[in-house]
């Protein structure tokens, strides 16, 4: 008897601690759908939010030039702003959780210079590193950020890719990419090197329906994976020793978080350009929210992703009106005021 | 059942910590490893959990050979308690304990009995009222128990405890010392623990394995193979064993003392000084 009401006891103590981290996932994936509406209500022409949900809804009676504003530029915007900055988010926390460290990011193993090195190409040499017509800088930019990725594994391999070692090897590789990058730009023409610069800062607007079907589907496939391994991911935080202790096989989740972290980042890097700070911060602010239970930070992690890039793009178009302002340069002025508010405002340590 | 024959274990090759080392703990038995800083006594704890391969030598942990079995499968069986452990300071204490179950299935999906038997293991350590506290708010002696609390939770044939009571008063010492002991002899556990107080070692104990060097230097029941000169021998401190009220304990004497030269001053029969 004194057993049953124990463990009775014991469900209501799990059950408090669920429910606070269920209030805060679902509350915050509330603001998605006002800043989702607002994303694609606000632009260079105007659209009333009431002309936005019935465009949204397949009205017929509305005019030609609506029907074309938000279907072909405003949706895709606004849902490549939800869908990267979840996998940002989403990449970040996974580098985190396998680098151990909080300052760890997509772009902590040199990702971005690799791809943005991979883009430079083209634009100077006109190499195309897969033979494919269209897109070249595209999937140059993927080919070398996945290349960059595969030798961080390869060298880390050598000395049990440990934390330290990935950290290191990533660091290396990266610091080797920003210098070729920074060759080929000394090499580049005027015009080249503009290009090569406004491809680099990040933009949105390069959205496209079958980019957003690639990273949706990037993003379902890792996202699901991960919040499978949850328990796993949440055991390395306490070291590989102990993590070993409770049965995971330390090299293969991190080896499998590190792929997914590295598809989810070079894909948003090669499709919409170099955008900081969010998978950095998205993380930190979902982890003061619900804790360390990965069940709900690999989730919770994606939602203020979304919602910090969703802000970002609101926020670049109202800066200066008449002006889309490159989103990589908005996410910090952005997210930093709201981040450091998070941190001074949370007495307690946290990481 | 725990046989180790013939162990030579180390970090690298050529430097063995561990060096010739043979025990065997049976269904229900408790070994106390004891010995100095640097003896080997983790080491064997990491072998027989499978984090380190051996050298050289036998292992069979619950009939398994720990360096050729999946961290799953031991993981299952296995209970290990580290010293301390590095945790993330949002880590809630029921989370951790739960930590321990879910960790080796795989799966995100918790089930009530997780819950439930994670809960109990904490009441039955006395620290239930821990269960929705952050690890980082708790004391060295209080996460000590909550890391017993997850290997205990797991129900495992086979308990490593690497100095479980280091950090905890000296009620909590012996409170958590016979817990272990009756769950072993109740349950059916193999458990090795690896001390620093000997006397501890000795009150809950079946055997002990005295280290020195990487070497066996005495193994058996306490009061068979441990002596004022086996003590001396392993940790230069000169020592006496005297059974008091039937009890064997192990009184260290040391001429550095800055309390030298009392006179017997029927220090047992004085009150507390107010």
């Amino acid at each position: 008897m004194a057993t049953h009401s124990l463990a009775k006891q014991g469900l209501v103590v799990y059950h408090r601690l669920t429910r606070r981290r269920r209030l805060a996932l679902a509350a915050t994936t509330l603001t998605l759908i006002p800043l989702f509406l607002l994303d694609i209500s606000i632009g260079p022409t105007p659209i009333g939010l009431k002309d936005v949900l019935n465009v949204l809804a397949g009205c017929h009676s509305c005019s030609e030039t609506l029907h074309t504003i938000v279907w072909s530029i405003r949706l895709p915007v606004a849902l490549a702003a939800i869908v990267t900055g979840a996998s940002l988010g989403l990449a970040g926390l996974l580098m985190q959780t396998i680098l151990d460290n909080p300052l760890a990011s997509p772009y902590t193993l040199g990702v971005s210079s690799a791809a943005a090195f991979g883009a430079a190409l083209f634009y100077v040499f006109a190499v195309k590193i897969l033979p494919i017509a269209d897109h070249a800088a595209t999937l140059n930019a993927f080919a070398f950020a996945a290349f960059a990725c595969w030798l961080v594994y390869c060298i880390s391999r050598f000395k049990g890719f440990t934390p330290e070692t990935l950290v290191l090897a990533g660091i290396a590789i990266g610091s080797l990419f920003h210098a070729l990058l920074a060759f080929v730009e000394y090499l580049a023409s005027e015009e080249t090197l503009q290009a090569i610069v406004f491809w680099m800062f990040g933009s949105l607007y390069k959205a496209t329906w079958s980019k957003l079907a690639v990273s949706i589907a990037v993003l379902l496939a890792t996202a699901s994976t991960a919040v499978y391994a949850a328990w796993k991911l949440e055991a390395l935080r306490l070291g590989d020793d102990v993590a070993q202790s409770l049965g995971v096989d330390v090299k293969r989740v991190r080896l499998l978080a590190f792929a997914s972290s590295a598809l989810l980042t070079a894909v948003s890097v090669s499709f919409y350009g170099i955008i900081g700070f969010v998978g950095l911060v998205a993380p930190h602010m979902a982890r003061i929210l619900v804790g360390e239970d990965h069940r709900f930070l690999i989730p919770q992690s994606m939602v203020m992703g979304a919602a910090l890039l969703s802000a970002a793009s609101i926020a670049c178009k109202t800066i200066s009106p008449g002006a889309v302002i490159p989103i990589g340069i908005v996410t910090s002025f952005i997210g930093v005021p709201f981040f450091l508010a998070l941190i001074v405002a949370k007495k307690r340590r946290y990481w | 059942m725990i046989v180790v024959e013939r162990l030579w274990a180390g970090y690298k090759p050529g430097k063995p910590v561990v060096k010739d080392v043979s025990f065997r703990v049976g269904v229900g038995e408790i070994l106390a490893i004891v010995g100095p800083n640097g003896a080997g006594k983790s080491t064997i704890l990491r072998c027989l959990a499978g984090f380190i391969k051996p050298l050289k030598g036998r292992i069979l942990v619950a009939g398994l050979d720990p360096s050729k079995t999946p961290a799953k499968t031991l993981a299952k069986i296995i209970g290990y308690v580290a010293p301390d452990v590095k945790a993330p300071p949002l880590l809630t204490v029921l989370e951790f304990v739960m930590l321990g179950r879910l960790a080796p299935r795989g799966s995100w999906k918790v089930d009530s009995e997780d819950i439930e038997v994670s809960y109990e293991t904490l009441a039955l350590l006395g620290i239930e009222h821990l269960a929705e506290k952050r690890l980082d708010e708790l004391s060295t002696g209080q996460r000590q128990l909550v890391l017993l609390a997850q290997a205990l939770a797991k129900k495992p044939r086979i308990l490593l405890l690497d100095e479980p009571t280091a950090s905890l008063d000296l009620k909590r010492q012996h409170d958590t010392m016979q817990l272990i002991y009756d769950l072993t002899k109740e349950q059916g556990i193999s458990t090795v623990v690896v001390h620093h107080d000997l006397n501890l070692a000795i009150d809950y104990s079946d055997k002990v394995l005295v280290l020195n060097n990487g070497k066996v230097k005495a193994y058996g029941a306490p009061e068979e193979v441990l002596s004022s000169k086996l003590v001396q021998e392993v940790y230069g401190v000169e020592a006496k064993l005297v059974v008091v009220d039937g009890l064997l304990r192990i009184i260290t004497l040391t001429n550095r003392s800055c309390r030298r030269g009392l006179q017997d001053a029927k220090l047992e029969t004085r009150g507390p000084r107010n």
